[in-house]
């Protein structure tokens, strides 16, 4: 009779809470997840592949493509890999540039997923001040560089653009008027008791599992593990004196709660940025080729991101290595589903903050002819 | 030009590992707290070079081992989890191997079966719509497995008749078992929220009260010429029987009194239990299955029968009572539940047992024998229990009937010595509740200088039956005298002997003992080159229909059943549940939430 003690039910590739392709099978007990068996690959769009053909130079804008949200990133640790490998030297100005732009993707990023996690407990008023509030980011975005989510404004050896002090004051003033707006919403996120009903305690990842499974970003600093990339002080962040968010309460709620504080910190950091940043150029053209592996890491919205690259004295990679915080979160999403209930399904998979296009973008081998 | 230098935290430190010292590497960067970031691979033509880059604090180790193509690379999964997903990736983008991944999709990451190559994408395909088919708690929770939301639903369809068949088919007794059963269905029953559960005991003796006849026209398989001996007439027995008959075995049923029933003939009392009704269901179950009946045949050894069956089960059922362990135990007028129960249900006599009685126990047959005795005329019986009512192994209702009925009951208090005067003088002693013991109970322990004497007629020993096997059995018994066998197969450790009910679990309920024997016939069967009997499935194409409107049904009452006046009880030995009627039965059948429903 045991046999048909357990239901399966399958998640995914295609389900209304998660618009991202991941497939889950939930194995589950009455209401309770028992196992999870993640199956991926539905999307893979062969940018590793891509990084190989195309002109070391022109793979930053490749490497935005890797993701829609935090895209302004990729291309800057694509950027900097390749620096590593030639040598080249990025002016002070850029390097504070960098910081800039990165804490505005990873503002758009976290106002995006607060809102989606509203959406995703059925908060819908939330959702919608939060989408709102986002769109002045999106704005500040199209002023810079013309395009309201693809920032483009990476080269090798710096930034292609620069802020003027229009831009710059243009910069201040929106951001106070977002984080007025964020500010407002404090109670909500540490006070509503819908809420935290329906996160407190859901999604358990201790801290211990948490280092073990490899948990990266706010999933492993929402249980407490005081670990962020950006202590390592790439670009200009070891001059900003930069502290990661910590919240011990290893749950849904908890994680909430980090990017809900990271927030803050982003518009802290860009005002500290604009103020510090010195005057100069923004860009040493390099002109060397690639030759040797290099890596670099820097801290996305998700958690850390690597890249590792391989270049062999032409103009050509051999090998680019792409490593999104997602795919070193899937195992820790595993853990934290187990245990729990059906309908707490889309707030531990949100808790993660999932972003399985950038996790499948490996190709297949095609056989080359002949 | 400013060039201002940053000072960064971070380095990168370069490791060369051979494939043989790899996993030395890396469990000393596991001691260091090391975090596995991915894994890279690097194509060499024929061979490959992967590069394990992990974190360090805030530095990045990078891990070189080169092997050639073809060798396989052992998994690190278990040293860190999250390399399953990386080494997957590997696996389907160098086409190589990497040997005890802890999740493998086999090379099928990112494609699926029958992809070619120019595939860039898997398609969104998930598995075919899962069929909703359950076998419904109550029959999970059932020891049989009777399928009782089937029967249920046959009732509320109007079909009783085809309910008992449903019934019978696992459990061959339903007219006994809707009287008797302890019913853990109900329990289970999703109903049981009100706490008023579909009554599926109830349910099951009204299919058994509207067959005009239990004697049915069952089909025989073709006789396989293979011989069987039965020992032991209780529910074991004949429910092994039946099967086995029904297989087309040849099957003599050995029974040492003069009729069938075992436990359920002395021990079940006749106001739970009319004795012409079981005798009926035995009968008929026996004519359907064509079974040979020897009665009076006191079964010491199996070597005889052996020699001229095929197979023999054994279902001699716990035939033995614990002892008081005080003095004067002996005298007359102590006597033990089973003597006094089989006097009144067996041989129907009705001993004089003085106005005064005394029962020591607090199972379910002690209940049997204070509301047998208050039947027999006694005025005060009183029950004595070592512990509370809360530990009480009877059921709550028994309990609740036994107190309607006068029965008075004597907690935290065991008996400590019995002297013959006149009358009885029972010496008993105040208990008080110690550490829990085996069975997870409080343990009781005596207080000291709380005896007491009280004066009775009669005292009803009632706590606990144990099994005696004779001793030219030959078959192994464990520590408490019952029979071991192998639980898959119940076969003892003589080959072709088979045993199963009380003698193999110790006193336990008709159902279960309906369980054994119905296990035993399935490989009794199997070892005489049948194909057993059917285990139970889930008949997917038997269509359910909708599902009822829970909301509409989930606070519609119980249907009570009819019962005998408590006054009216006490009189006389006459059924006191009085069963369903038709309209009865089809309301409480409609409140089934149909569990097992498929869409």
């Amino acid at each position: 009779m045991s046999q048909n003690k357990y239901t399966v039910i399958p998640f995914g590739p295609q389900h209304p809470v998660l618009p991202e392709p991941v497939h889950l099978r939930f194995v589950v007990d009455e209401d309770k997840i028992v196992d999870v068996v993640p199956n991926l690959g539905y999307v893979h769009r062969g940018i590793e592949r891509g990084c190989e053909i195309n002109d070391y130079k022109r793979n930053i804008y490749l490497c935005e493509r890797v993701c829609g949200i935090c895209n302004y990133i990729h291309g800057m640790t694509y950027s900097e890999a390749i620096e590593k490998v030639t040598g080249a030297e990025v002016p002070a100005r850029a390097k504070y540039l960098r910081v800039i732009w990165s804490e505005l993707g990873r503002l758009q990023s976290h106002l995006l997923w607060l809102g989606l996690f509203a959406d995703a407990i059925g908060f819908e008023s939330l959702f919608m001040q939060v989408w709102r509030d986002r769109e002045v980011i999106l704005t500040l975005n199209e002023k810079t560089n013309g395009h309201r989510i693809h920032l483009e404004t990476n080269a090798i050896g710096g930034c292609r653009k620069d802020i003027d002090e229009s831009l710059a004051k243009a910069y201040v003033e929106d951001l106070a008027v977002v984080r007025g707006k964020m500010e407002n919403l404090r109670s909500v996120f540490y006070k509503d008791s819908a809420l935290r009903a329906k996160t407190e305690g859901k999604g358990i990842l201790p801290k211990g599992k948490a280092a073990f499974l490899g948990a990266v970003g706010p999933t492993i600093r929402g249980s407490g593990v005081k670990t962020d990339t950006r202590m390592t002080g790439y670009e200009a962040y070891g001059a900003l004196d930069f502290e990661p968010i910590v919240h011990e309460g290893e749950d849904a709620y908890s994680r909430m709660l980090v990017r809900y504080d990271e927030v803050f910190q982003s518009f802290d950091l860009i005002d500290r940025a604009l103020k510090e940043m010195p005057e100069g150029p923004v860009l040493n053209r390099n002109t060397k080729f690639p030759e040797g592996a290099g890596i670099a890491r820097s801290e996305q919205p998700r958690g850390e991101l690597f890249y590792y690259v391989e270049g062999n004295g032409t103009n050509k990679l051999s090998r680019c290595k792409i490593r999104t915080p997602t795919a070193a979160n899937i195992p820790p999403l595993v853990s934290m589903l187990i245990g729990n209930e059906v309908p707490d399904i889309p707030t531990i998979i949100h808790s993660i903050d999932p972003c399985i296009s950038c996790t499948e973008r490996f190709v297949q081998v095609r056989k080359e002819e002949n | 030009m400013t060039t201002q230098q940053f000072e960064t935290k971070t380095k990168t430190e370069e490791v060369v590992a051979e494939k043989s010292e790899m996993f030395n590497r890396l469990n000393e960067l596991k001691a260091q707290g090391a975090r596995l970031i991915t894994i890279t691979a690097l194509d060499h033509g024929k061979e490959m070079e992967y590069v394990y880059n992990f974190a360090r604090d805030l530095d990045v180790v990078n891990l070189r081992v080169k092997t050639p193509r073809k060798e396989p690379m052992p998994s690190i999964s278990s040293l860190y989890p999250s390399a399953f997903l990386f080494e997957n990736e590997l696996q389907d983008l160098f086409k190589i191997q990497v040997s005890g991944i802890s999740v493998d999709f086999g090379g099928k990451l990112l494609t699926i079966e029958g992809a070619d190559d120019t595939t860039l994408v898997k398609p969104a395909v998930g598995p075919a719509p899962f069929i909703k088919r359950f076998y419904g708690r109550c029959r999970e929770a059932c020891p049989g497995s009777v399928n009782a939301p089937k029967y249920i639903r046959q009732i509320a369809e109007g079909n009783p008749q085809g309910g008992y068949d449903t019934c019978a088919e696992r459990a061959p007794l339903p007219a006994i078992l809707g009287r008797v059963c302890f019913a853990p269905c109900q329990d289970r029953c999703r109903q049981e929220i009100n706490d008023e559960p579909i009554q599926i005991r109830l349910l099951k003796r009204f299919t058994a009260d509207s067959m005009p006849s239990l004697r049915r026209k069952m089909k025989r398989a073709k006789p396989t010429g293979k011989k069987v001996a039965v020992v032991g007439g209780g529910p074991a027995g004949v429910g092994c029987a039946y099967f086995l008959g029904l297989l087309g075995h040849e099957v003599t049923l050995f029974e040492k009194g003069d009729r069938c029933g075992g436990a359920m003939l002395w021990g079940i009392p006749k106001y739970r239990l009319p004795k012409d009704l079981l005798e009926d269901e035995l009968q008929a179950r026996l004519e359907e299955g064509g079974v040979t009946l020897k009665t009076k045949k006191d079964v010491k050894n199996l070597k005889t029968l052996k020699k001229e069956h095929d197979a023999v089960f054994v279902a001699i059922g716990a035939l033995d009572s614990y002892k008081l362990g005080v003095d004067g135990e002996d005298n007359k007028g102590v006597m033990d539940f089973r003597e006094l129960l089989s006097l009144v249900n067996v041989h129907d006599k009705t001993p004089s047992i003085g106005d005064r009685v005394a029962i020591i126990g607090g199972g379910n047959s002690s209940i049997d024998a204070a509301r047998v005795s208050k039947r027999l005329g006694a005025g005060n019986v009183v029950m004595y229990y070592r512990r509370t009512e809360k530990e009480m192994p009877a059921s709550p209702h028994e309990i609740h009937g036994a107190l309607q009925e006068g029965v008075n009951f004597e907690y935290l208090t065991a008996p400590v010595k019995i002297e013959r005067g006149k009358s009885l003088k029972l010496t008993l002693q105040q208990m008080e509740l110690g550490a829990p013991d085996d069975s997870g109970r409080r343990r009781p322990v005596p207080i000291k200088g709380s005896e007491y004497t009280v004066e009775v007629d009669t005292i009803v020993k009632a706590i606990g039956q144990s099994v005696i096997v004779p001793a030219d059995f030959g078959v192994d018994v464990n520590r408490q005298g019952r029979i071991v066998i192998d639980e898959e197969t119940m076969q003892t450790s003589l080959p072709g002997v088979y045993a199963g009910g009380d003698g193999v679990f110790g006193p336990s309920s008709v159902i279960e003992a309906l369980r054994d024997g119905r296990k035993a016939a399935h490989s009794i069967d199997v070892s005489l080159g049948g194909k057993g009997l059917p285990p139970p499935d889930l008949e997917m194409e038997d269509f359910v229909g909708r599902p009822p409107n829970i909301e509409e049904i989930r606070f519609q009452e119980m249907v009570s059943c009819r019962e005998l006046d408590a006054e009216e009880r006490v009189k006389g030995f006459g059924e006191v549940e009085l069963g369903y009627d038709e309209d009865e039965a089809l309301r409480e059948a409609r409140r089934c939430w149909k569990c097992d429903w498929n869409e």
